[in-house]
């Protein structure tokens, strides 16, 4: 596991790597000592992980670029069956990695005594990661001098949502929740809907449900905000009653609770267009009346062919 | 003193920790924390696709949802698990059983692998929304079957979730200890589990699915009969309702309509196929497959597992060899390097099976890409079922030849006029699947990994000489975009009274023209049957079509019929023909 270099089961190599975290070069030659490509490479591996808090100069550069390429003689079984084998410590994986994190804290430092570096696009991964690394650090009053240029650019979404946690802008809000992709936006939205105004919390919801990542997830959230949320709650069943029966309407009345939504389902099972989702809906609910009903429409003369099929299928 | 210490220290870190739960985390190191580089990944209750994983509940809401909103999608309970939850699976296309060639694709063996329920969820997902795009998907949806299984091990996927961040360490009973187990790292299922992360006496309880098939259940060490190890078998062969529900799956399809089968898993970026012993399914197997790992922007890597010294009881095996089919092992990115592929960290253990959350919105459609290639694949050869020859000013008809299909074959049905030499016609070829993707300009693009297929190439073959009609024509769509090829052309002036129209094609999938559309191909016994080549005879790989027959002067049409089906072994009427031209012949020497 991570954490132990080089792995249990042994000791003396391990003895010898936890003597030469003092030292790399002692490392290095101990394990030269012990002679075994296992025993090198578990050194190898060692010193390239204390380098990650060296200051690299070019000829260390060039010796771990060398290991990019390394060839490694020590093998563990792949965990999943009969593929190949894989590297034991990883020294490729170890190097490339140093090589990112030296590129990163270069590029962060590079930010930091230039500012204006921010305001060109990242060209590469490592590049991004350092420049949200800076916008973390930096003190509200220059992040909120720098944002507007900031976001004429090319701003992922990670970064966007740090200006979105730092600075609370309505107009981030609306451009991340219409962008977003991601898990943590979706969460961000979650903690931020009780503190919002009814208003903005419903025309959030209703950006992020027009956004066809976050749609699903917004349903869910409509729905759960609206457990606690009176005027939120309204509105939901004044369209359960009214409005385009849809998936997504369903999900948000199930999530919010809703009292008698069987009730309100069954009704609209009775419209052609709304019955796949009432259906969709009443089967989720489980409840006897829900079910009865399902039996009911899979029995009539006027249902959708294809929905009673359906029906069958999941009530037998 | 000191280096004592130090030695003590250092055996402290390094030898077999005792029994713990430890954290994943994006960048602390602490105690008990394992540092992954990247977010560490949680399920979300988000029933549509986003750039991460969703919780069971949600993926089977938006599939359940589906099957009720979309005709193309039939949801099916194919069992129970161990703690009495649906084993769910979805029908894509012809819901009928037995009535259309059909494809199995499976994910969540193994509960820890959270691409596989992403990716199988999304085939179903992405094949509805373009099941009307007159396409591939559209032509899948007409023609094959596709049942689709995300989550086999329903429990052990809930156990994961449950423990998005957090496993066990210091148990295991291989070679390492530290092999994290339970939890996030889950991979069996839940038998005699509670699924409490805390309670230590289940940890590695569960039996491992996938090594709980037939035939080769229990004939190796690759399994273990010891129910701690990660690989333990069960007690019997198909001992696990979750490996019942998927030999449920197979009988769904109509046994015999099966053509293919794909067990989802993580990690190894390979795909790997079995070698049966049948020669022929083991040759289209890997032909297949080579075309498959070439879908994503990065190779997967082709394996081949064979049984000459027993075998693993997954269920691969069991379908390949139960049903000779291409039965693959589809193992997910990454390869080797794993997390740091991302960007992580480097040397963490088993993180290959923490797929970073931004990077499953494009495995899914790489996935999609290979998934959807062999369906098409499989759903057979095509054949050039409709010649039309027309006026190129008017498009008034000229002459037309279509295969019709009745009882179990084909006859061509002809009408119209001859043809006149120095005259100029515009040719239209209809095949029976999209040949081509067209992007929205009408152009011929690629399918991914697979490179422009080329021209197809048509002769006419008169009395004493052949025309080669030029090749740059256009695709157009019929049934299906990309599924006509016209071109205009001259009859030559002295190809005779009549001409064959000799066609090569490959379709998307490099499979060429069923040259003798009369006997109907279809899959039998590991290989094609009545998929016969230019020669007429059943040879798995087509070839040229030369049936259809145009005349070029009025007295020929009536003598302008499909050319004899030759060798084909499928039909055996050249057999019948042989006895009938021997019987006649003894006739004539006896009269």
């Amino acid at each position: 596991m991570q954490g132990c270099r080089p792995p249990p089961r042994l000791p003396v190599i391990c003895l010898l790597i936890a003597l030469s975290h003092a030292s790399a070069v002692r490392a290095e030659q101990a394990a030269d000592i012990a002679a075994s490509p296992q025993a090198r490479e578990a050194a190898l591996a060692a010193r390239l992980d204390d380098l990650r808090q060296a200051e690299p100069d070019p000829a260390l550069r060039d010796w771990v670029r060398t290991l990019v390429d390394y060839a490694e003689h020590s093998r563990i079984a792949h965990p999943e069956r009969g593929l190949a084998d894989l590297p034991r410590y990883d020294i490729q994986a170890r190097a490339r990695q140093l090589l990112r994190l030296w590129d990163e804290q270069a590029a962060l430092v590079s930010l930091q005594s230039v500012p204006l570096k921010a305001l060109q696009d990242p060209q590469n991964d490592t590049e991004r990661r350092a420049r949200r690394r800076w916008l973390q650090e930096l003190e509200p009053a220059h992040l909120a001098l720098i944002a507007p240029q900031l976001k004429r650019g090319d701003l992922d979404e990670e970064s966007l949502r740090i200006l979105v946690q730092r600075l609370d802008l309505s107009a981030d809000w609306r451009r991340l929740l219409q962008q977003g992709r991601q898990r943590q936006t979706v969460e961000l939205l979650a903690s931020a809907l009780p503190q919002l105004s009814a208003a903005m919390a419903e025309e959030f919801l209703a950006l992020a449900g027009r956004n066809p990542a976050l749609a699903g997830a917004a349903a869910i959230l409509r729905g759960r905000h609206a457990r606690f949320s009176t005027s939120s709650r309204t509105r939901l069943l004044q369209a359960l009653e009214n409005a385009r029966l849809d998936i997504a309407l369903v999900d948000a009345a199930i999530s919010a609770g809703i009292e008698d939504l069987d009730a309100t389902l069954l009704t609209r099972l009775q419209e052609a267009a709304a019955a796949p989702a009432a259906a969709y809906g009443l089967y989720r609910l489980q409840s006897e009346r829900a079910l009865q009903g399902l039996r009911v429409y899979r029995e009539s003369a006027n249902g959708l062919p294809h929905l009673q099929q359906e029906i069958s299928q999941w009530l037998d | 003193m000191a280096g004592l210490i130090l030695l003590l220290l250092g055996g402290l870190m390094c030898w077999p920790s005792l029994a713990e739960i430890v954290e994943y985390t994006e960048s602390d190191e602490g105690p008990g924390q394992i540092a992954l580089g990247y977010p560490v990944p949680r399920p979300l209750d988000s029933p549509t696709p986003f750039a991460g994983f969703r919780s069971y509940d949600s993926l089977i809401q938006r599939l359940t949802a589906l099957s009720f909103s979309d005709a193309a999608l039939g949801g099916v309970k194919l069992g129970k698990s161990e703690r009495g939850e649906d084993v769910l699976g979805f029908v894509f296309g012809v819901q009928e059983a037995g009535q259309a060639p059909a494809m199995l694709q499976v994910g969540t063996l193994h509960a820890r692998e959270w691409a596989a329920p992403e990716v199988v969820s999304f085939i179903a997902e992405a094949l509805v929304a373009r099941r009307a795009n007159q396409g591939i998907e559209q032509f899948l949806a007409n023609q094959t079957s596709i049942l689709l299984v995300p989550v086999l091990n329903p429990d052990g996927l809930r156990i994961t979730q449950a423990h998005a961040s957090s496993t066990r360490v210091g148990e295991d009973i291989g070679p390492d200890p530290q092999t994290p187990r339970d939890g996030r790292m889950r991979r069996k299922n839940a038998r005699n589990t509670d699924g409490d992360l805390e309670t230590t006496v289940d940890t590695l309880d569960g039996v491992d699915l996938n090594r709980n098939f037939g035939p080769y259940w229990n004939t190796s060490t690759r399994s273990s009969p010891n129910r701690r190890s990660l690989v333990y078998h069960g007690e019997a062969e198909a001992s696990e309702a979750e490996t019942q529900a998927l030999l449920a799956a197979a009988n769904r399809l109509g046994g015999g309509q099966l053509r293919l089968f794909i067990d989802t898993h993580s990690f190894g970026r390979v795909l790997i196929y079995n070698d049966t012993g049948n020669p022929a399914l083991t040759r289209l197997s890997a032909g297949l497959g080579q075309r498959l790992r070439q879908v994503p922007a990065r190779a997967y890597g082709l394996g081949v597992a064979s049984n000459d010294s027993g075998g693993y009881g997954s269920s691969d095996e069991y379908f390949a060899h139960t049903f000779e089919i291409p039965a693959y092992t589809l193992e997910l990115e990454p390869g080797s390097q794993q997390a740091e592929e991302y960007g992580g960290n480097a040397g963490v253990s088993h993180s290959g099976f923490i797929l970073p959350e931004d990077q499953i919105e494009r495995v899914r459609q790489e996935i999609y890409a290979m998934s959807v290639l062999a369906f098409y694949h499989q759903a057979g050869p095509p054949i050039l079922e409709q010649v039309s020859v027309l006026e190129p000013r008017s498009g008034a008809m000229v002459y037309r030849a279509r295969w019709q299909g009745r009882n179990g074959e084909r006859q061509l049905e002809t009408h119209g006029a001859s043809l006149q030499p120095g005259q100029a016609y515009r040719l239209q070829l209809q095949f029976s699947k999209p040949m081509r993707l067209l992007d929205q300009d009408h152009q011929v693009k690629a399918y991914p990994g697979q490179g422009l297929p080329t021209p197809p190439v048509i002769r006419l073959r008169g009395e004493s000489q052949v025309q080669l009609l030029e090749t740059d024509g256009r695709w157009l769509q019929q049934a299906y975009a990309g599924d006509l090829y016209e071109i205009e052309f001259t009859v030559a002036a002295d190809l005779g009274p009549s001409a064959q129209l000799a066609v090569q094609a490959t379709d998307l999938s490099g499979l060429a023209l069923d040259a003798r559309p009369a006997s109907l191909s279809t899959w039998q016994a590991g290989h094609w049957i009545n998929y016969e080549d230019s020669q007429g005879l059943n040879s798995d790989q087509g070839g040229e079509d030369s049936q259809i027959c145009l005349p070029l002067d009025p007295d020929a049409i009536s003598g302008c019929s499909p050319m004899a089906t030759g060798g084909s072994g499928g039909s055996g009427r050249s057999a019948i023909w042989l006895l009938l031209i021997f019987a006649l012949c003894r006739r004539c020497r006896t009269a």
